[in-house]
């Protein structure tokens, strides 16, 4: 057991060097458990200079009161805020431990809003690069989708992960599977739907060798998305783990029964999204399908423009699988809005005439957006470089690749003189 | 089968010579189209026919399973001409028996003797004999065993004529084609017009029944003109006029038409052996649309009784048709839909239908104005074709690159999910994960 007056002299000496004062309170993890300690420790450290005792502190205080104790949260909000990064990164798994805390306490007190500000200044903290993923990242998502504010996930979502580091920031396949989850999710609720399933499809095609639960509601959220955005599900790729490919096909028959029926006319897609409304409400996904099935309606208006000059509403109304032509021109007027389509409704006879797509990419809008294309490809294709030169020089990848060339050269050898083999009567 | 007492069907029948029409096939494959037709009919004059003449056919010969079958059929509808020979049948059945024991008997000695040209024409001989009988599945396998002791070019193409045959009655048509390439690797399929024909015909037939029509129309076409009606037991010269023609009007551009089957000297000698057929392909080639579909029509219950056709008539019309809807739509820049309709003899709506399938088929490059009907054609615009070409690949490129970054990292970090408990988590530097690393990064 340690004393109070020991535990703050070792703090306040070693909080310049963080490596070290880490590892002598690894040691010291036991006595934390006396809360009184820990309340005086905290009262004597400043949560700026000391941010790596004080965050000891307040994670093992955390542990220890019961979730509805507002006085933690009050010291948690702010000290993700202004703790020193410096310190805090070299105990990552407390930090991360911390603000799962703090947002299970405000998850529990209904107060979802108070955690995003701090969430996200304690992500930056934590993150050596903006590109790297934390554990944070799934935090953060989850609290924007329960406080409904998405927009707050943006900056975040925006600095796409190219990194992930488990050493220096406690990330866990796990976290990767639920960054996957809900920032698609985010994504899909500010209907940028490439980039969902852009995500989603990382998390469904992670190495793996068990399901996990989270990658099965992945797919979920992956078909619906992919209907919605290209009324279609594509298969997926070939890097996808055997396990998650081979168990998608009974956890989740519903989802793939509909995606064969989208191909289809809308009858038949009403009526299976009809026989299992239940599954779909039971997974949370109402919401989705029925947007799948509006999408569906607006694919088929869409195919009609690259048939027809002029139609009447009525007949788009059926080819659509639509009830009444109002209807029809309320999604068209939808449609139109939305750049989707280019046309004009004649009042007088109810006809409506479909125009060419007016981009001729000669603007100075196109050059900049081929521009942004061409010089996002580049820095990509840069860091791509970078890899493959670090995984060039690994000493683990060229012992094992020296091995094998030589074991190549070996077998070579075996097939000289290989022709004698083939049959001279080339008849069988 | 038990024939219902149906009225007969259709007044088109009559079209129908049966007589001459069976007499275009020899052997098995005469009996098998004429029964072929009688369940197409059943229940009408046609069907009596038919069977009458399956019989008097099978009579000739020693199938005795397959004549007591259709007597069955007949159910002596015919009179007392058309019944059950027993006596027959029997003495056929017995006679049968013996040759049978003695091709046994002489194959298992040349066998003993281990003499390979007399086991090969034992073999041969027995196969003959079951062929004969009716029982193609053991004719087949007896033609196969054979296939070990030949020794020329002349008696490989032999077997392998034999077994197609024999694989065609059967419908196995996967042996078909495994024995046509088989035969076509001998010398003597290049020198011998002839076989070489007959294996034409043999492959196009597969390709028909796999629905490749376009490469059984490629095949039909190039049959050479030495084989005339020389395939009889399996296909007539008419016929191959009738399947190439048809597969290659569902399937060949109007430049390949032209040179496979029009300017083609071989083809049209068989295409005058089924002069509606080279009605319909000059029609059809002289844009003459309304007056090609009207023949095709008439043409239909017919074609409907063939037995390899039957099954593929419907689709291959359907392509006949849209193929016909496509040229003429080809080198206008606007067509009114009510011309056209009227080429076509269809109705403006159907057509502006079949019109709009094809389009959304992207098989016709053009837009419809329902209000004006007009069909308008479209000029692609390959620049901004490009551009948005371009734009999508660039977008697939960041994607994929970025899954691929990701997924680097985490198997070089080892972020693997695995089952819990076990042997918890491994270390990082494991074989199998610096395995998986190697192709990517090579």
């Amino acid at each position: 057991m340690v004393n109070l007056h020991t535990l703050v002299t070792k703090i306040k000496a070693q909080s310049a060097t963080p490596d070290v004062l880490a590892e002598s309170l690894k040691g010291m993890e036991g006595s934390l458990s006396n809360q009184g300690l820990v309340t005086q420790g905290m009262q004597a450290l400043d949560p700026v200079q000391h941010s790596l005792g004080y965050l000891y502190l307040l994670e093992a205080r955390g542990c220890a009161i019961n979730l509805d104790v507002p006085s933690f949260v009050d010291s948690a909000l702010p000290f993700v805020q202004v703790c020193d990064e410096q310190q805090i990164r070299a105990a990552p798994h407390k930090f991360v431990s911390l603000c799962r805390k703090m947002r299970e306490c405000l998850q529990g007190q209904n107060q979802m809003r108070r955690a995003v500000l701090p969430l996200r200044m304690a992500l930056a903290k934590l993150a050596p690069s903006p590109e790297s993923l934390t554990p944070l990242h799934a935090e953060l998502f989850q609290v924007c989708l329960l406080a409904r504010t998405l927009n707050a996930a943006s900056g975040v979502l925006d600095a796409e992960v190219l990194e992930i580091d488990p050493v220096r920031t406690a990330t866990t396949a796990r976290d990767f599977l639920l960054y996957c989850y809900y920032g698609g999710m985010v994504h899909t609720g500010r209907k940028q739907y490439a980039r969902a399933l852009g995500l989603f499809l990382h998390g469904l095609t992670a190495p793996t060798q068990v399901v996990n639960a989270i990658t099965v509601a992945t797919y979920k959220k992956y078909a619906l998305v992919s209907l919605v955005h290209a009324g279609e599900v594509p298969p997926l790729p070939k890097y996808t783990a055997t396990p998650v490919s081979r168990c998608l096909k009974t956890e989740a028959a519903a989802y793939q029964e509909l995606a064969t029926a989208y191909g289809k006319p809308a009858a038949g897609l009403q009526r299976v999204a009809a026989q299992h409304q239940a599954v779909f409400a039971e997974d949370g996904n109402t919401g989705l399908v029925k947007l799948a099935l509006a999408a569906h309606a607006m694919r088929a208006i869409q195919r009609l423009t690259q048939t027809y000059m002029t139609l009447p509403l009525a007949a788009i109304a059926a080819e659509a699988g639509l009830a009444s032509a109002a209807e029809a021109e309320h999604y068209l007027l939808r449609m139109v809005d939305a750049g989707d389509i280019f046309a004009q409704i004649d009042a007088g006879p109810d006809m409506v005439r479909f125009l060419e797509d007016p981009e001729a990419y000669d603007s100075a809008a196109a050059v900049a957006r081929i521009d942004d294309a061409v010089q996002r490809s580049m820095a990509l294709s840069q860091r791509l470089q970078a890899a493959h030169r670090a995984v060039a020089a690994d000493r683990a990848y060229l012992t094992k690749h020296m091995a094998r060339e030589r074991h190549a050269r070996y077998d070579d050898t075996g097939d000289v003189g290989g022709e004698s083999q083939i049959a001279p009567y080339p008849f069988f | 089968m038990e024939p219902e007492p149906v009225a007969p069907q259709d007044a088109a029948e009559p079209l129908l010579d049966l007589e001459a029409y069976a007499s275009g096939y020899t052997g098995h494959a005469r009996v098998a189209r004429l029964l072929f037709i009688a369940t197409k009919t059943a229940g009408s004059p046609t069907e009596l026919e038919a069977l009458r003449l399956a019989a008097d056919q099978l009579r000739k010969g020693e199938n005795t399973a397959q004549y007591a079958e259709v007597m069955e059929l007949i159910d002596g509808r015919l009179g007392p001409q058309y019944t059950l020979d027993r006596v027959w049948v029997e003495a056929v059945d017995r006679r049968a028996a013996t040759v049978q024991e003695r091709l046994e008997a002489d194959l298992s000695g040349y066998k003993n003797n281990m003499i390979k040209e007399s086991i090969r024409m034992g073999h041969h001989e027995l196969a003959d004999f079951h062929y004969a009988r009716g029982a193609v599945q053991s004719a087949f396998k007896c033609y196969v065993r054979s296939r070990d002791y030949c020794t020329s070019p002349r008696q490989v193409t032999d077997m392998c004529l034999a077994v197609i045959r024999c694989a065609v009655e059967n419908s196995a048509f996967v042996h078909v084609n495994n024995y046509v390439s088989k035969a076509e690797q001998t010398p003597d399929a290049v020198r011998d017009k002839v076989v070489a024909a007959k294996l034409k015909c043999s492959g196009a037939l597969a390709a028909l029944e796999a629905k490749k029509y376009k490469t059984a129309a490629k095949r039909f076409t190039e049959v050479s003109v030495e084989l005339g009606n020389g395939y009889a037991d399996v296909v007539a010269a008419a016929d191959v006029a009738l399947y190439g023609g048809l597969c290659a009007l569902a399937t060949m551009e109007r430049p390949e038409l032209r040179s496979a089957v029009v300017d083609n000297v071989a083809f049209r000698e068989y295409l005058d052996a089924h002069p509606e057929m080279r009605e319909v392909v000059y029609e059809f080639y002289g844009s003459r649309y309304a007056a090609c579909l009207a023949r095709l029509q008439r043409l239909l219950p017919l074609l409907r009784m063939d037995l390899h056709l039957a099954p593929h008539v419907g689709l291959l019309y359907l392509q006949v048709r849209s193929k016909a809807l496509i040229q003429y739509t080809a080198p206008f820049v606007s067509v009114d839909l009510r011309t056209m309709a009227a080429a076509f003899s269809a109705d403006v709506g159907a057509l502006e239908r079949e019109l709009a399938e094809l389009v959304a088929a992207r098989q016709v490059q053009a837009r419809i104005d329902s209000h004006a009907k007009v069909l308008y054609a479209r000029l692609a615009d390959p620049r901004s074709a490009t551009f948005a070409n371009a734009l999508r690949i660039g977008e697939e490129y960041l994607r994929d690159t970025r899954a691929l970054l990701l997924r680097t990292q985490l198997i070089q970090h080892d972020l693997v999910q695995r089952a819990p408990g076990g042997r918890g988590p491994r270390a990082p530097s494991l074989p199998h994960n610096r395995d998986s690393l190697g192709p990517m990064a090579a």
